[in-house]
């Protein structure tokens, strides 16, 4: 369509719209026009007596109906009435209104608002000054709602007030409802007038829509505007198509937006006053309230990160209500918002109070907790006492509730607490009979004594828990295990007495309550390592089947909790390597914590398998899962060296798939690899001219590719080609620090090869020096330039001698930091890896207790010979991932020649409490492992090995024990030919 | 203790449910959270399940494709607040009737008095379906694609003979598979006066994990499996279950296996499953509480009979820069049984131009371009056939050896 025809039809529409504007004046007016008339009837008159006659028979029918109102049977009541009314004459003006009156409230009570204002208009003019009727009538306006009947009840309620006739009239409480619905209907009133007007005008647009959809226009086109002086409504047609409709019309949805929120709170703080709070019985016996669904809304508003606050007085209202549901919403209401309207919550003391005395448990535990929650010090007064009753109610329920508001008390005001009578309570109500109110208070005494170091556990305590243990609910049951650290056993029969109780605990189906056994469990026996073993062994199985049947997240957990295993037990798992492997729907997050745990449980004898399991993450989808799984492989490769050559072997391997990513990765881990092992440089430098394209330069692997290049320039011939179309393209690489580093090699490589490098030397310099761009570039090259120029062995020193200081290198992480972390086991210090201290806020960590040591030194029922081990471990590190079989053994032990044989004194004190097993976990925790162990003629005898970490030289020793003598006797042997002593 | 407890659309970031115990962490926690799900510039770093940002530690878990987050400042244990975590989803399943986003919104205010009852002051207080009924009053709103569960009168043992499964499996040296089975297991009721007023479903989802060498022999193989109750019974009746041969197949062997197996005592029971007679006579009394819950764990790994079998074979041809692609698939199963909707998925090369396939044996393949990989799905393969499946590649550059590598694993 042209536009200017379009223009011409717009103009036609705009002409129909004033008849339209005419219409919504008209409706407006009738609607404001709703007083209604009362028709005056003809009276013929009566005699007095006959009148006193008729008076006394309505008063009858007036009586009965009375007795119907009072059963609630309100048609028969309305039934009484009319005759009432038809029998009594006119003259008798006051008692017909009583009649209207009285019909009105029947009315009132079914519902028929419409019919009460009839009744009451009628009951006013026979007796204008009647309170109770203009009251009546109000409340039904009030009811009905809209804007019309709202301003009449306005009306009504302000003739109430101002005259003094109806003041008297009204009782004190009364006046207070009028003073209050006054205030709230100017309200109501103002809003309905917009809305009202707001739902014509969109009706109005959607007659419009209809007519002008043809021409393939919009009301949208058209603004209303309301003029200032007079409020009415104009419609103006922006009669310009283009640009400044356009921008019109977005002004006018930006502001829109803007007002969005507070048009949502308006609209519900509406909804919330005129919806009636009339409860109907639900199927299930429960009471629903109409208003239940807008304070839902309300919620979910909240929810939403809307500002609600400003509905409180409304919420307030709906608190009182039979709907239990409303009641919670709106409690909860309450709890989030009090505090920002600290001023109105007073109101909801009442409420609060009238519940706190309620029959039903449920309601009066609510009505605590929500009391307590409201964060307001100036209320305490008016928690306290339902707190303390709330402590000895005859409801567990309310009792559980009570004793965690307790904690909610002491954060709002700890003085009330800290006085020693609520916490000499919560102390008894340890004893309930209920294990819920049992657990909060462990919860509660915990957190308000935690300045102290929480709950006091001794005996009498810790046994009333431990025999009520499988009574406590699965969460509560953690809670008990894990105060209970804070026991100690007298006696070790007593410690084992416990642990058999709780046994069966690392058997239960929830995984908190296994964890926190298995902390108990560590703990109890930190100080006795034989024990230890057995229980790492024990804990060991619950969280491998983890990892099949829990969920990623808590597989996550527990591979972080086995990565912690490893630092004690460092053999624990190295059977179990199978386990982790990735499985088909893991998420990266959880593929990534396995290769970790995989490169710390790699030992020689699983180390092939998972390098070649690791190797089928490498041409996955996710690059991240590629990097780190070429990284587990170099360092798995560092760290058992029988599978270097195998390692990098398929390193090698992998970097022909020329995937760049792949390409990168590798390249920075062999690099590192052959600081350590130069023998397979020469595999290496024979792919590079294959694949070094598909290097990602501008990744980590850009400088560890140069400097392989520059430190093997005479090797490769190569080496000068690829420099020269890298600065050929040098344009690609804007990454100053490249750039720096290509100049170096580049230099490097002249240095070697001075023939071919030339020219292109030359050009590099020329380039970086008239690119003014990186100043830290072009010092470089000066830098470089002078020093060629004048003292070239200086140069070759820089440039060769500064080995790989800059290369990423193989981190080994300490373990001393993960001995730490065994004290906070089964927490998400185990997860972060780090302890408390690193992501809590200092005051919120509990002091701990000073006594709190958890890994001790070797006791002192190991013998000298452990002890002598002890330092020779620690002079000469012991590899943790050797393994040999027995054959290994007896083939090494039969050709190794003899270097040492000693014999060590036993004190004698020792002796009985030797025995073989304790010596042989002794051992494998300063990584000397067992091989055969037994009592042959009386002489108990043991067969150990161990491999030293810097010379891998392995030794095998036999260990005789001769008790009687007190001595052990040594025999060690190695595959070197002077072992250190 | 939990300061925070929210429920995330994960894809818009929608907060759906949101409720504050402590106060003490600042309200924006799931507009931080869901930037940290979604930074502006992809990232290398995927974002583990549990992490802390300033002070405050987020510890989440994914649940029908929805985020349920708890939010601490302190050192709680990880295990009980995913094992939490996991209990709400199922408590918002039992009460309103399935979990989805539009589950969770239509019944937010079901959720919010659920939540109101399960954590005081971010103290852990139930999480029984049973306890909470007493106090939990709204009504559920179903979704209208939710089929309301009909009542059905009775409940009718019945023999598992239908066999639905998944699967996956292998060729290159590692690889996973998963396999799912649900059959009905035969129930036996007693001592239930109200027999026909409740259901109660049974289900045993057995999940297997295997990979193969590259002639098709299986060199590690382990089922998980789980027994899952769902019960609608009133009064708590017990429940007499006895897990025969007949019901179970040999899996009931394996089971007695996994005792002498590498992992010992490799089943849990739920507390409310009385198993003292389950090592004589297989006899399991269980006293179901209402809603869903797993009365039983397990993990066999020795002498796993596999269903399925799977031999590949890769051939460079004459062209180098064409591959064939054999994946041969053997149902071990018996005869009067078969497993439907069985899905194999073969990665290929990235390089890959174009993918031709053969069907000689049936089912229908797929390649799924972006995804680099070849999806076969079969419908229907009764026990002991076998069937397989050609695939041609050709790709835009030559292959060499080591682009088998990038065949595999075949899911």
């Amino acid at each position: 369509m042209e536009s200017s025809d379009a223009q011409t039809i717009l103009r036609d529409v705009s002409y129909c719209f004033v008849p339209l504007l005419e219409l919504v004046a008209i409706h407006r007016m009738s609607s404001e026009e709703s007083k209604d008339k009362q028709p005056e009837s003809e009276t013929p008159s009566l005699t007095p007596e006959e009148i006193e006659e008729l008076c006394s028979e309505a008063n009858e029918y007036k009586t009965q109906g009375n007795d119907f109102f009072g059963r609630s049977e309100y048609e028969q009541a309305i039934n009484m009435y009319q005759r009432a009314l038809d029998v009594c004459p006119f003259e008798k003006a006051k008692e017909r209104a009583t009649y209207w009156n009285n019909l009105g409230a029947c009315y009132m009570q079914l519902g028929k608002y419409k019919d009460v204002i009839d009744a009451c208009t009628k009951a006013l003019a026979d007796c204008p000054t009647y309170t109770k009727a203009l009251l009546r009538r109000a409340q039904a306006n009030e009811k009905i709602g809209g804007f019309s009947p709202l301003s009449s009840a306005l009306e009504d309620y302000k003739m109430l007030e101002s005259d003094q006739e109806h003041q008297n009239n009204l009782t004190p409480q009364l006046q207070r409802t009028v003073f209050n619905s006054i205030r709230s209907l100017e309200y109501r009133v103002a809003k309905a007038k917009e809305k009202e007007t707001a739902e014509m005008m969109g009706k109005l647009k959607d007659l419009g829509n209809t007519i002008l959809g043809n021409f393939g226009l919009s009301t949208d086109n058209f603004q209303f505007v309301q003029n200032e002086e007079t409020g009415s409504y104009n419609i103006q047609f922006v009669n310009n198509p283009g640009k400044t409709l356009t921008i019109a019309m977005v002004a006018e949805r930006t502001s829109f937006l803007e007002n969005q929120p507070n048009r949502e709170a308006a609209r519900l703080a509406l909804a919330l006053r005129e919806t009636s709070e009339h409860a109907t019985m639900n199927y299930r016996g429960f009471y629903v309230s109409a208003k239940r669904s807008i304070v839902k809304e309300v919620l979910e508003a909240m929810a939403s990160g809307l500002d609600v606050s400003t509905l409180f007085s409304d919420m307030l209202m709906a608190a009182s209500t039979k709907d239990l549901v409303q009641k919670k919403l709106v409690y909860m209401y309450i709890s989030t918002q009090a505090s920002q309207n600290a001023e109105l919550a007073i109101l909801a003391i009442n409420t609060f109070q009238k519940d706190l005395k309620d029959d039903n448990a449920v309601v009066r535990g609510l009505a605590l907790r929500t009391i307590c929650s409201m964060r307001l010090s100036n209320y305490v007064e008016f928690m306290v006492p339902p707190l303390t009753n709330g402590l000895t109610d005859p409801s567990a329920y309310v009792r559980k509730i009570a004793v965690l508001s307790c904690v909610k008390l002491y954060h709002i005001a700890p003085e009330h607490v800290a006085d020693g009578d609520l916490i000499e309570s919560l102390y008894k109500l340890l004893s309930d009979d209920d294990t819920e109110v049992v657990a909060n208070c462990i919860s509660a005494l915990d957190e308000i004594l935690s300045s102290q170091g929480g709950m006091v556990i001794n005996k009498g305590i810790a046994y009333s828990l431990l025999h009520r243990l499988l009574d406590f609910s699965e969460w509560h049951q953690c809670l008990v295990l894990d105060v209970l650290i804070r026991y100690k056993p007298d006696s070790d029969d007593e410690l084992f007495e416990i642990l058999n109780i709780l046994d069966d605990r690392l058997q239960h189906h929830n995984c908190g309550v296994q964890l926190s056994t298995i902390k108990l469990f560590l703990h109890w026996t930190a100080d006795m390592p034989e024990i230890q073993e057995d229980i790492y062994k024990r804990i060991r199985d619950p969280l491998v089947s983890f990892l099949s049947t829990g969920s990623p997240e808590l597989a996550y957990a527990c591979l972080a909790h086995l990565q912690l295993l490893t630092v004690r037990a460092p053999k624990i798992l190295s059977a179990y390597s199978k386990h982790f492997y990735r499985r088909l729907k893991d998420p990266p997050y959880l593929t990534l914590k396995k290769l970790k745990l995989l490169e710390t449980i790699a030992d020689t004898s699983s180390a092939k398998e998972i390098i070649d399991e690791i190797s089928g993450y490498i041409t996955g989808s996710d690059e991240e899962i590629t990097l780190k799984s070429i990284e587990t492989i170099a360092n798995i490769a560092v760290k058992v060296h029988d599978v270097m050559d195998y390692a990098i072997e398929l390193l090698l391997k992998i970097m022909e798939t020329e995937i760049e990513e792949v390409v990168s990765g590798t390249v920075t881990v062999l690099t590192t690899i052959l600081q350590s092992n130069s023998t397979i440089t020469a595999k290496l430098l024979l792919l590079i001219p294959q694949v070094w394209p598909s290097i990602s330069l501008s990744s980590p692997a850009g400088p560890a590719f140069l400097h392989l290049l520059a430190k093997n320039a005479r090797t490769l011939p190569e080496t000068p080609y690829i420099l020269e179309s890298l600065i050929n393209t040098l344009d690609q690489y804007p990454n100053p620090s490249f750039r720096i580093q290509l100049l170096d090699a580049t230099v490097a490589v002249f240095l070697e090869r001075p023939a071919e490098c030339q020219s292109m030397l030359e050009r590099l310099f020329k380039e970086t020096m008239r690119n003014e761009e990186y100043i830290n570039v072009q010092e470089r090259a000066t830098f470089l330039y002078t020093l060629l120029e004048s003292d070239i062995e200086t140069v070759k020193k820089i440039l060769l001698d500064d080995d790989g200081e800059r290369l990423p290198g193989i981190i080994k992480e300490s373990d001393e930091n993960k001995e730490a972390l065994f004290t906070e086991f089964s927490t998400l210090s185990v997860v972060y890896g780090k302890t408390s201290t690193y992501f809590i806020d200092k005051d919120q960590i509990p002091q701990k207790n000073k006594d709190f040591i958890f890994f001790v030194p070797p006791a002192d029922f190991m013998s000298d010979v452990d002890k002598s081990r002890v330092d020779f471990a620690s002079k000469y590190a012991l590899s943790a991932t050797t393994f040999i079989n027995a054959k290994e053994f007896k083939a090494s032990w039969t050709t190794f020649k003899e270097s040492h044989s000693l014999s060590l004194p036993i004190p004698k004190a020792l002796v009985s409490s030797i025995n073989l097993e304790t010596l042989e976990k002794t051992f494998e925790q300063h990584f000397i492992f067992t091989i055969a162990s037994g009592v042959s003629n009386n002489v108990p005898r043991l067969f150990v090995y161990a491999t030293e970490v810097l010379t891998t030289t392995l030794m095998l020793c036999e260990i005789k024990l001769d008790l009687e003598a007190s001595k052990a006797n040594l025999v060690v042997k190695s595959n070197e030919k002077d072992t250190k002593e | 203790m939990i300061s925070q407890f929210f429920i995330l659309s994960p894809q818009r970031g929608d907060t759906l449910i949101f409720r504050d115990y402590r106060y003490d962490i600042p309200r924006s926690t799931p507009e931080i959270l869901h930037s940290l799900l979604n930074p502006p510039s992809p990232s290398l770093s995927s974002l583990p399940p549990i992490i802390n940002r300033d002070q405050v530690s987020y510890i989440t878990l994914t649940l029908s494709n929805l985020l349920f987050v708890a939010t601490t400042r302190k050192n709680v244990s990880p295990f009980v607040v995913l094992e939490f975590l996991s209990r709400v989803g199922g408590l918002i399943k039992d009460f309103c009737g399935g979990l989805s986003e539009e589950m969770v919104r239509l019944n937010a205010g079901l959720v919010y008095e659920i939540l109101d009852e399960i954590l005081d002051y971010g103290y852990l207080q139930t999480t029984s379906t049973d306890e909470l009924k007493t106090r939990v009053f709204e009504d559920p709103i179903q979704t209208r694609q939710e089929n309301i569960i009909q009542t059905i009168s009775k409940i009718q043992p019945t023999l598992g003979t239908a066999l639905e499964r998944t699967l996956g499996g292998n060729n290159t040296p590692s690889s996973t598979r998963p396999i799912i089975s649900t059959r009905p297991s035969s129930t036996k009721k007693e001592s239930n006066p109200n027999a026909n007023v409740g259901q109660v479903y049974i289900d045993v989802i057995e999940r297997v994990t295997a990979s193969f060498a590259a002639n098709g022999m299986t060199s590690n193989a382990e089922i998980t499996g789980e027994m899952k109750i769902k019960s609608y019974l009133r009064g708590n009746p017990e429940i007499h279950m006895t897990l025969s041969m007949m019901s179970l197949g040999e899996k009931i062997e394996h089971e007695y296996g996994s005792q002498h197996g590498l992992l010992l005592n490799n089943y849990r029971f739920h507390d409310s499953v009385d198993f003292k007679e389950f090592e004589s006579a297989r006899k399991l009394i269980i006293y179901p509480q209402e809603g869903e819950f797993i009365a039983m764990n397990y993990i066999l790994n020795t002498d796993v009979r596999l269903p399925f079998r799977i031999f590949p074979s890769v051939t460079l041809l004459s062209p180098p820069n064409q591959m064939h692609i054999v994946v041969r698939i053997r149902c071990d199963i018996p005869r009067d049984r078969f497993s439907n909707n069985v899905i194999v998925t073969t990665p290929i090369p990235r390089s890959t131009r174009s993918v031709s396939f053969d069907l000689p044996d049936g089912g229908t393949a797929e390649h799924d371009v972006k995804g680099k990989k070849v999806k076969w799905v079969i419908e229907k393969i009764t026990g002991g056939l076998e069937m397989s499946l050609r695939i041609k590649i050709i790709s835009t550059k030559d292959f060499t050896g080591v682009n088998i590598l990038e065949v595999g694993p075949i899911r």
